[in-house]
């Protein structure tokens, strides 16, 4: 059987970083697997192209609100903190929908 | 405090909650740090508890005042199943409780005079007098009184 020898550098993930304008970003979850936000005012975050089965990490600093979209169902024992990192890991169940499962969380910057 | 309808019942919050749900589901992280105008386009407005006498009235259930963009209470006049004597009467038994709860107090001077011969100082014989004086004064007032509101609102202070 033939052996397929996988590289360190094809599992990488590209990161980006995300700047809110007017208090909304977009995240294109085509283009990469972590968004870096930095937010100064109230965000609301939009999510594009959905890929089933995707798992997308958005790391947002800043002590302002940050909505998520509609789509999104938190599951359950989520907390978050004004200060620090807040964490928020995206499983796209249905890209159609589309509808995501969050699991959110702070972690000190 | 603030308070919001959810599902159709007041809800209210000591503090705003850091993660809650949007009326059209969205999910806001860090919600404390929203500003007041959108805590509003949220649902989240001021509670505001009404000043009223808790002698003779009561707090309703609260509810959302469209006017003022608040939430508050009505206040309610209390009733009583006693009639207006009965209650002047009951009245009556808390100033003579007080007011011999303040006798009390010095009532040893009096024992002493009667086992000892031992004078009651003055000042002492004034005070407890001035006792008396207040809780017949208290008595008459309550009598006087014409309703119910007005025998529940009176003020025993010595």
């Amino acid at each position: 059987m033939a052996q397929t020898k996988v590289k360190s550098g094809l599992l990488e993930g590209v990161a980006t970083t995300v700047t809110p304008a007017s208090g909304a970003a977009t995240c294109d979850f085509s283009a990469a697997d972590i968004f870096n936000i930095t937010t100064t005012e109230a965000t609301t975050l939009t999510f594009t192209n959905p890929q089933l089965a995707a798992v997308k990490d958005i790391v947002v600093t800043g002590e302002s609100a940050v909505t998520l979209p509609a789509s999104v169902r938190e599951v359950t024992g989520n907390t978050v903190d004004e200060a620090g990192v807040t964490l928020i890991q995206v499983l796209c169940v249905d890209a159609t929908t589309p509808v995501y499962y969050a699991s959110i969380g702070t972690a000190a910057a | 405090m603030k308070a919001r309808l959810e599902s159709g019942k007041v809800v209210k919050y000591n503090t705003i909650p850091k993660i809650l749900k949007s009326a059209s589901g969205e999910t806001i992280l860090k919600a404390n740090t929203l500003p007041e105008f959108k805590l509003k386009q949220l649902g989240f407005h001021n509670v505001v508890t009404p000043s009223y006498d808790l002698l003779i009235q009561e707090l309703g259930d609260i509810y959302f005042d469209s006017v003022n963009n608040e939430f508050t209470y009505p206040v309610n006049n209390l009733t009583w199943s006693e009639t207006l004597s009965e209650l002047k009467e009951a009245k009556i038994k808390i100033a003579k409780d007080s007011a011999n709860q303040k006798l009390i107090t010095t009532d040893w001077y009096v024992v002493r005079k009667q086992e000892k011969e031992i004078d009651i100082p003055a000042q002492i014989q004034t005070d407890r007098d001035a006792i008396r004086t207040a809780c017949t004064a208290h008595e008459n007032a309550i009598n006087a009184k014409t309703t119910k509101s007005q025998v529940q609102s009176y003020n025993i202070t010595y």
